[in-house]
């Protein structure tokens, strides 16, 4: 018997108080509009603060301001950010010039690519948030799902190189995204002011109680695995053979968040199961996607992603449930390989002659000179626009003969260093933490500057400059900017102090692991220093820093280990993937 | 004449003899009794009529209650030289008393810009009306309050002084004019209206003080101040604003300082330590040097420092420095009609005077030309029912352009830069006019912008202690949300204890095109439905912006209905 004791078959009033609220909403309406409307404080009220992250929106404060503010009597300074739906994150270039001005009417500290392929805006005041949405439904974007328990937005890997087969991969992801989102009439009604529709089942897909948790949906096109395909709900790659798209390898169960003060929280690589045709995708992703809706853990918000359901039921059961919802069983999962999880950058021709260009993007922020150049930049392009999940910006379906002009115009506008970026910043990641996420706990996006120059001195100091090494940093171990999957990881635990681990793979294929707790800056560099240079002295021929420290076992050794939260990803079965 | 058959209330008896009185009376004296009897005279009034018209009546008007303490002291005075007075204030005097009167001291202030005081409207409007009674019989002085810095000086008590003329009153004495410096000409004009006045017989006997003032008024007096500890001074606005707003708490250990909500304090304010050092220096004056200030023996520096005003120049202080300097420029000036010499003053100060004609003076002779130091009324932002021990107030950064450059408000300056653990000099003072109704049940609608806040917050934490019944709408206007919302927390917190019963706020710079008025405009059916329940509406803040405010809300009525609110006493008014 299928255990069923913490789903949503258990009475509304036994689940978390977060499902008490969705199922009160009336499919996600709340109070948002009265609380829009609330003239004396700048934030919306907490349940609509839950509830509004279903619409994109996540209400914010700026942290650096709250202590003095509440000496002047003064509430929080309450922002919001307001997270874009663009599955597959592409843009034509109307579309992010009026994201351009938008960002710059409506928000602070420009636009920000995200590492799930999209854009937010930061710092929207309440008065302004209905017209910064109706702008946003202008350009012909949504921001539904971008948050909340839902189906988040769909991502697919941004191959430069095979691009007849990125095509027909990103038109599934579009597809995908369009079918998982809510339906919910609240939407056009809150921000667009719209009538409320008459029907009265409003969410075929999901009901009134929504997901458990989160849910994200990438599509891979292997060699690179820039999506890291591992940390994804349902991940589906690519399997290609003889120029043509066979189907996909799904792989289920990843996830990157876990708490630092409960054991029983972890990442999670997911599992390859299978595979399955290619126009299956969208359909079959909706019926994964239904296996949660039912069977995932509703009273422990911590226990409640994909993961864990999966580690609790067993991948027997999710393939017997799967086999019955689908009609019949999985087809055994194909051959691929993968070689990184970066981008690959510069010009790269694709299959169909057409040029890409990766610029790279640090920590995917678009402000000040940059917007400008970019903005200045896309007055005369004719192409399209990709985002990565790398938080890259891509110039693509340029002609051979505009790619002599356009690279003119990228150095003349001082873009053109971003093609070669420094190799170490086009393998590192950070989520925004301070100021303005409320989870932050350490600063992670505004120290990058100087923990890569350090990182790149470092090394120098060993002749590691020409090796790239996946560095990634959190404020917190919530996992925003997928850290479990870096080769080294720094997460946030207080100002100044880090778990750090280390031993991921650079395609992204391996969990790393905690090697040490609460270290700051002076002690990562006494940590790091020795395991680099024994790596410059032991690597074997193109071996990467986490392979290395795996095979010469430099992580088995005893350290100052002792974890606060008993770390499982060392006793987890890290998924190995056929290479 | 025939009674009407259908309405009369008389009997056939009561009937005749009305007619035989009306027939005695004169078309005057006729119109005379109707507004009487329309105004509501007591029924019981032909038999018991009191008869105080014998008793002096010493009526006083104004808002800072310099008038009513010299109405005081002239009252106790008097009847130690058994003259029989009775004390009444403007506020609430009606005119047709004037008229069974024989005696009549008028003391009464004006308004900066040349108006009545606030309190003093009713009764200065009534008398300068057509209608207004004749005086005829009635003997009067007037004692003018103003300030010579103002271009409208006294004004208010020339008016006053000239209608009773007009109305036949004839002059006891004649009427005297006070600067802000009024304690000697006020004394000097009690002692001669004294002289003017019949005595009773029974000496000090019939004592009919009616506005007998509250024990603590006498207790603390601008003379007598109280010190107070400075608990906390916090700048509630943006550290860039270059008109702060502070919050200010004091520590009050005095159970005998007594304040309602809406009540204010005095601060007897230091001038600057810098201007008082420019000031010796230009007089190339020691600070030790001994000087009388108040019948008392002080250094030169502390008198300059506590007592004198160092910025206004008085015509006086123009004659006399003009004389000790020798200066042509100065001397000059004096000869000009005294509408130019006031202009002049009005762009000069006391130290570019100084520096402008140097002279050094007699410490004493600088003392006496200066004006003395006013104080200045600042709202208590609290409610001693809610914590009785502290005072806050609420402060905001006054600036103003003169001779070219900017300076900053002298009193505003000294309690924006006071730090936790000095101490500060001050002396209640009753708004009367500006508290909660006594019924806890009356809708009020409260409007403020920038500090005028102060007096609300006091009313709320009342209202949240023992009024929660107390319908309260709450209208307030600053210029940015983010950084501008005084006190946003608290009122956030009333609001969702159900204390406040709405809130509409209005910053300028958020929403530009918009004036204080506008959220009630734009709620028209809800406010007149509010008046309609009885409401009383507070106005305090800036006059302009507020009066403004008062003007639009008043054109959603008919002009009856906002005059019939102000006679009824539901209109209140803190305006500066």
């Amino acid at each position: 018997m299928t255990d069923r004791s913490c789903d949503l078959s258990q009475h509304i009033s036994e689940l978390h108080a977060n499902e008490q609220l969705k199922a009160n909403s009336q499919y996600l309406r709340g109070t948002i509009s009265e609380s829009l409307e609330n003239a004396i404080t700048g934030a919306v009220s907490g349940d609509d603060s839950l509830l509004m992250k279903f619409h994109g929106i996540y209400q914010q404060d700026d942290r650096d301001l709250r202590a003095g503010r509440a000496r002047r009597k003064l509430e929080p300074n309450y922002q919001f950010m307001v997270r874009m739906r663009i599955p597959g994150g592409t843009l034509n270039k109307a579309q992010w010039q009026g994201i351009d001005q938008l960002s710059r009417r409506f928000a602070d500290r420009g636009i920000r690519i995200t590492t799930r392929q999209t854009i937010q805006l930061h710092g929207i005041r309440k008065p302004y948030l209905r017209a910064l949405m109706q702008g946003i439904r202008d350009l012909g974007l949504d921001t539904i799902a971008a948050c909340g328990d839902d189906s988040r937005g769909v991502v697919c890997g941004s191959n430069p190189s095979q691009s007849a087969i990125h095509q027909q991969v990103a038109n599934l992801a579009r597809e995908t995204s369009q079918r998982l989102i809510p339906k919910t009439g609240a939407y056009p009604q809150i921000w667009y002011q719209q009538d409320r529709p008459a029907k009265a089942d409003e969410e075929p897909q999901y009901g009134p109680l929504y997901l458990p948790r989160k849910f994200k949906v990438g599509y891979v096109i292997p060699p690179i695995n820039d999506i890291d395909v591992y940390g994804q709900d349902l991940g589906l790659i690519a399997i290609v053979e003889n120029h043509a798209l066979q189907g996909f390898n799904i792989c289920v169960g990843g996830g990157m968040g876990q708490l630092d003060t409960r054991a029983d929280s972890y990442p999670r690589a997911a599992e390859v199961l299978g595979f399955i045709p290619p126009d299956e995708a969208p359909a079959f992703a909706e019926t994964v996607m239904g296996i949660q809706r039912d069977f995932g853990d509703r009273k422990d918000r911590h226990r409640a992603r994909f993961k864990y359901t999966l580690d609790r039921l067993g991948n027997g059961w999710f393939l017997q449930e799967l086999a019955q919802r689908r009609g019949e069983p999985l087809a055994p999962a194909r051959p691929f390989t993968l070689t990184q999880n970066g981008d690959a950058l510069g010009w790269q021709q694709g299959d169909d002659g057409l040029w890409t260009a990766t610029l790279h993007i640090e920590n995917g922020r678009v402000d000040g000179a940059l917007r400008d150049q970019l903005g200045g930049f896309f007055q005369q392009f004719g192409g399209r626009i990709r985002m990565t999940t790398n938080q890259n910006l891509q110039l693509t379906h340029v002609e051979e003969h505009e790619r002599e002009q356009i690279s003119w115009r990228l150095d003349d506008l001082g873009l053109s260093h971003r093609l070669k970026p420094d190799l170490q910043a086009a393998h590192t990641l950070s989520c925004v933490a301070f100021p303005t996420c409320g989870l932050a706990m350490a600063e992670a996006e505004r120290y990058m500057p100087d923990l890569l120059d350090l990182f790149n001195r470092l090394k120098q100091q060993y002749g590691l400059s020409q090796v790239p090494i996946t560095l990634r940093v959190t404020g917190c171990p919530n996992g925003c900017a997928r850290p479990y999957l870096a080769e080294i990881a720094l997460t946030g635990r207080a100002p100044g102090l880090y778990n750090l681990y280390l031993g991921g793979s650079f395609n992204g294929d391996r969990l790393n692991r905690l090697y040490a707790s609460n270290v700051n800056e002076r002690l990562f560099i006494d940590l790091i220093a020795p395991l680099f240079e024994a790596f410059a002295q032991q690597r074997e021929c193109g071996e990467s820093f986490g392979d290395f420290l795996i095979r010469s076992q430099q992580l088995d050794c005893e350290r100052d280990n002792t974890p606060l939260n008993n770390n499982p990803a060392d006793a987890h079965p890290i998924a190995l993937q056929p290479h | 004449m025939t009674p009407p058959q259908t309405t009369t209330p008389f009997s056939a008896p009561q009937w005749q003899q009305v007619q035989q009185l009306l027939g005695l009376l004169d078309q005057r004296q006729a119109l005379w009794l109707s507004g009487y009897l329309a105004a509501g005279a007591p029924a019981a009034a032909p038999q018991a009529a009191p008869t105080p018209s014998n008793a002096v009546l010493i009526a006083y008007g104004g808002e800072t209650g310099n008038s009513e303490s010299i109405a005081q002291v002239l009252a106790e005075q008097a009847l130690q030289q058994g003259i029989r007075v009775d004390v009444q204030d403007l506020a609430k005097l009606r005119i047709r008393q004037l008229s069974k009167r024989k005696h009549l001291l008028l003391i009464c202030s004006t308004h900066g810009d040349g108006d009545p005081p606030e309190p003093v409207v009713p009764f200065y409007d009534a008398l300068m009306a057509d209608n207004a009674p004749r005086l005829e019989g009635l003997q009067f002085s007037v004692l003018a309050l103003g300030d010579s810095s103002y271009e409208h000086f006294c004004v208010t008590g020339q008016q006053l002084d000239e209608r009773l003329e007009t109305l036949g009153g004839t002059r006891l004495h004649p009427r005297q004019e006070c600067d802000v410096d009024f304690d000697e000409p006020a004394a000097r004009w009690g002692k001669a209206v004294r002289e003017q006045l019949p005595r009773s017989d029974q000496r000090g006997a019939t004592s009919t003080i009616t506005t007998a003032p509250a024990h603590s008024a006498l207790t603390y007096s601008k003379r007598h101040p109280l010190s107070v500890e400075v608990l906390e001074n916090l700048n509630l606005s943006h550290p860039q604003r270059t008109t702060p707003i502070h919050h200010l708490e004091l520590a009050l250990e005095s159970p005998d300082f007594t304040l309602a909500p809406g009540d204010a304090v005095g601060v007897l304010a230091d001038n600057p330590p810098a201007l008082v050092a420019a000031v010796l220096d230009a007089c190339h004056l020691s600070g030790e040097a001994p000087v009388i200030v108040q019948d008392e023996s002080i250094p030169l520096v502390q008198a300059l420092r506590q007592h004198q005003d160092l910025t206004i120049p008085s015509t006086r202080f123009l004659e006399q420095w003009a004389q000790l300097s020798d200066s042509p420029i100065l001397k000059q000036q004096l000869k000009a009609p005294s509408k130019v010499q006031r202009q002049y003053l009005k762009t000069v100060q006391v130290l570019d005077l100084l520096r402008q004609a140097p002279a050094t003076p007699d410490p004493q002779a600088l003392v006496d030309a200066l004006r003395p130091l006013q104080p200045r009324l600042y709202d208590v932002a609290n409610s001693l029912e809610h914590i009785d021990d502290e005072l806050h107030l609420n402060v905001k950064a006054y600036r103003y352009d003169i001779a070219g450059r900017q300076e900053s408000g002298i009193a505003s300056q000294y309690l924006l830069t006071l730090e936790p653990g000095d101490t500060v000099r001050i002396y209640p003072h009753r708004n009367a006019r500006f508290h909660l109704p006594d019924d806890p049940h009356i809708p009020v609608i409260l409007i403020a912008e920038g500090t005028g806040i102060a007096p609300y917050r006091a009313f709320i934490q009342t209202l949240a202690k023992t009024r929660a019944q107390q319908p309260c709408w709450l209208v307030f206007a600053e210029q940015q949300f983010e950084q501008d919302f005084l006190y946003q927390t608290e009122f956030q917190q009333a609001r969702q204890d159900g204390v406040l019963d709405k809130v509409d706020t209005l910053f300028y710079q958020d929403q530009p095109g918009k004036a204080l008025a506008s959220p009630l405009l734009e709620q028209a059916e809800r406010l007149q439905e509010w008046i309609k329940s009885g409401a009383h509406l507070y106005f305090c803040g800036d006059k302009q912006r507020l009066t403004d405010c008062e003007k639009s809300l008043s054109s959603l009525f008919d002009a009856d209905t906002w005059k019939q609110l102000g006679k009824d006493k539901r209109l209140h008014r803190n305006l500066y």
